[in-house]
């Protein structure tokens, strides 16, 4: 929450606290200070109390008391107020609060352990006979080493980036570039470990969208796949 | 007494096949069968049938019912001290006053602010599909119809969180049973 909206919030509430009804609770409370005070008067004169017997039973307070002491039992137990972790590469571990996005180091090539790409959003190129969107599920597929449980959101891509190459890798493919069509995919279920597929990524990491811009390079490229973020 | 009533006699095996009890010895306990007249019974049978449609309309009737609005209904056993109930009145100041006002226009301002944002994000985000189908029906018709292809499937969407904490580990839930209690109510 922002501050705008918590100080709204705030004044809201004590706002409706205002013009509401007392709850039960709150009638007790009442009951009990005055059974208390009638209990001091008592004491004062030197009365018997027994005419406060039937009275005498679980005051609010003691309740209260009993609540906080559990409350606390469980703080301690669990440590509710631990912060998420922002220094793990864990999806759970991460910012839970933000929108976070798998950039690799992709292995590019046939040989094992040759070029590997600088950062980019996991990419793989489209086969004769093969729509757009099972590119994307091979690619996740092969890219990650653990079963995912991953859904594709529609069948057009959100953005498109034309990548072109430099001459030598022009003149040697007898391509002048490529496009990069992106989709976005949601994991649905988040997995207790993940990893990728060591033969085809070489680094991997989880980043929120300003981690984004300061780590992958190419304006262009980034500003095509700026949609992969909603925030 | 010939030879042959004797030898019957003798005979192990029984020559009566037939069983009867006697009167004396059926049990007290037992309830004698009684005798209906069947125009008294064919009015019991109607008159319980009766009952029973009845309890089948009553229940059809409060199955129907329409989830109540909690708002709305007045709670009986609350209402009766009522009075009781009420709190206060509290004096505002004019500091107070103010304050309010200002949170709540702050506070609209910021939804606005973000309700232009969405806006402009949405739009975009079309703009970049637009972009890129375009893009593809220049490379290849094939994959672009492909790519214009509703998907049913990918609906409806269900998005889990971001919850407020993260998970706790080694968390062991407390023993018993869900046991949902929720009332269905007609829709």
């Amino acid at each position: 929450m922002t501050e705008i909206e918590s100080r709204f919030r705030r004044l809201q509430m004590k706002e409706e606290e205002e013009k509401s009804l007392l709850s039960n609770y709150e009638l007790k409370t009442k009951q009990d200070q005055k059974m208390l005070a009638r209990r001091e008067q008592l004491l004062r004169e030197g009365k018997e109390l027994s005419e406060l017997d039937e009275e005498i039973g679980v005051t609010n307070r003691m309740r209260e008391d009993d609540w906080q002491k559990a409350s606390e039992g469980l703080e301690k137990k669990y440590r509710f107020d631990q912060k998420s972790t922002v220094g793990g590469t864990t999806v759970e571990d991460r910012q839970i609060d933000r929108k976070l996005v798998l950039i690799v180091k992709q292995r590019l090539g046939e040989k094992k352990g040759g070029y590997s790409t600088p950062w980019i959003l996991p990419q793989m190129k489209n086969r004769e006979g093969e729509t757009l969107r099972q590119t994307a599920e091979r690619c996740i597929g092969e890219l990650s080493g653990t079963d995912l449980s991953v859904e594709i959101s529609g069948n057009a891509p959100f953005g498109v980036y034309t990548h072109r190459y430099p001459s030598p890798i022009a003149q040697k493919t007898g391509a002048t570039g490529a496009k990069i069509f992106f989709y976005t995919a949601n994991l649905s279920v988040i997995p207790k470990e993940f990893r990728v597929n060591p033969d085809d990524v070489s680094e991997f990491q989880w980043v929120n969208r300003d981690e984004f811009w300061s780590t992958v390079p190419g304006t262009q490229y980034k500003k095509a796949a700026r949609y992969a973020f909603l925030e | 007494m010939s030879l042959l009533s004797s030898f019957a006699k003798l005979s192990l095996l029984q020559t009566r096949s037939i069983h009867q009890t006697l009167p004396v010895a059926s049990s007290v306990f037992m309830k004698r069968q009684k005798k209906i007249d069947p125009e008294v019974a064919k009015q019991r049978e109607a008159r319980r049938r009766k009952r029973l449609e009845k309890e089948i309309r009553q229940m059809q009737k409060h199955s129907k019912k329409p989830k109540p609005v909690d708002e709305l209904t007045l709670d009986v056993k609350s209402a009766k001290n009522i009075e009781e109930r009420r709190r206060p009145n509290t004096e505002l100041t004019l500091e107070i006053i103010d304050e309010r006002a200002t949170a709540l226009k702050d506070y609209t301002r910021s939804r606005i602010a973000l309700q232009r944002e969405d806006d402009a994000w949405i739009r975009g985000a079309i703009e970049s599909q637009r972009k890129a189908l375009a893009e593809l029906k220049k490379l290849s018709p094939e994959l672009y119809t492909s790519a214009i292809q509703p998907a049913p499937n990918d609906l409806p969407l269900t998005i889990h969180g971001p919850s407020l904490t993260p998970p706790i580990k080694k968390y062991e839930a407390p023993d018993g049973d869900y046991i949902d209690t929720t009332r269905n109510w007609a829709s």
